[in-house]
C-alpha cells in the first residue's frame, strides 16, 4: 500500500569543516523547561539508532545550570557494548519553525563529541532523509 | 512536499534593497539547497562557505555569532564562560572534530 507524507520543512545537510562531508544535523536551543532564560544552541546529529537523544554535558551543564548528579543514572551502550554513562533529565528543545519538545534527555557525564537527537525526538515529528541530495525533510506532526 | 520554490521574476520594480545577513537563508556547499529555517541561519551559512576559519580550532569548542568566532578553548565551559562574558546571551557552542581521514564515524 502507497503511503504519502507532506512534509513542510526542507533542510539541507550541514557540512563538517574539516572533511567536507555533509551529515544531518539539526541546530536547536536547548533549555531547562524551568529557566528558558538560560539557553545553548547546538547542533545534533539525527541518528535513527539512538533510543534516546544524548547531548554532550560539557557544552550544557554549566550554561543551564543543571545538577547533573541529580538526575537518573544509565548507561549508553553502543556497538561496542558499553559506552559511557549519562544522567537524565528534562530538557526542553526549540527550533523557531519546529516548535518546542520536553524530552527527557540523556546527559552525558563526560565529554561527547556529538549530540545525538534519537527516537525520542522522532516521536514528535516526521523525518525523512534523502541521502543522496544530502537533505531531509521534516513535517512537524508526530 | 509544500516547500515552494518562486519563479524567478521579471524585473518591472527598482530592486529592493539588500535584505540584512541575518534574514538571508544559509546554503549547503555542496547540494545547493536553502535550509531557511532556524535560530542560527547566518553561522550556519558562514560556517558551510568558510569551513577555512574554523580549521585552526580543531580539538576545540568553538562559540560562533554571526560570521565569527568569539570564543574557543578546549573546555566547553570555559568557552561558554568567555563568550558571554564578551556579551553573547545565548551561545552557539560546536565542538570541531580533529579529521583522520582512517576514521569512519557513527552516532555514538
Amino acid at each position: 500500500m502507497a503511503t504519502t507524507v507532506t512534509y513542510t520543512r526542507s533542510f539541507s545537510y550541514s557540512i563538517d569543516s574539516f572533511s567536507g562531508e555533509p551529515f544531518p544535523g539539526l541546530e536547536v536551543r536547548v533549555s531547562r523547561p524551568d529557566d528558558a532564560g538560560n539557553a545553548v544552541d547546538l547542533i545534533a546529529h539525527l541518528d535513527t539508532g539512538a533510543v534516546r537523544s544524548v547531548f554532550d554535558g560539557s557544552r550544557i551543564v554549566s550554561a543551564l545550570g543543571i545538577d547533573l548528579m541529580a538526575g537518573r543514572e544509565i548507561s549508553i551502550g553502543s556497538i561496542i557494548g558499553f559506552a559511557l554513562t549519562a544522567r537524565i533529565h528534562r530538557l526542553e528543545l526549540s527550533h523557531p519553525d519546529l516548535g518546542s519538545f520536553t524530552l527527557d534527555a540523556a546527559i552525558s557525564t563526560v565529554p561527547i563529541r556529538r549530540n545525538l537527537l534519537g527516537r525520542d525526538f522522532f516521536q514528535h515529528l516526521q523525518i525523512g532523509f534523502r541521502e543522496f541530495h544530502h537533505t531531509f525533510l521534516i513535517t512537524a506532526a508526530p | 512536499m509544500q516547500v515552494q520554490m518562486k519563479a524567478k521574476a521579471k524585473k518591472l520594480a527598482p530592486r529592493p534593497r539588500k535584505k540584512p545577513a541575518a534574514s538571508k537563508p544559509a546554503k549547503s556547499g555542496r547540494n545547493g539547497l536553502s535550509s531557511p529555517y532556524g535560530y542560527r541561519t547566518v553561522e550556519m551559512e558562514w560556517m558551510n562557505k568558510h569551513p577555512e576559519k574554523l580549521r585552526p580550532y580543531a580539538g576545540e569548542y568553538v562559540v560562533v555569532e554571526g560570521t565569527r568566532v568569539v570564543a574557543h578553548s578546549p573546555d566547553a565551559a570555559e568557552a561558554i564562560r568567555t563568550a558571554k562574558q564578551r556579551g553573547v546571551v545565548i551561545p552557539f557552542i560546536l565542538f570541531l572534530e580533529k579529521p583522520d581521514p582512517n576514521v569512519i564515524r557513527i552516532g555514538l
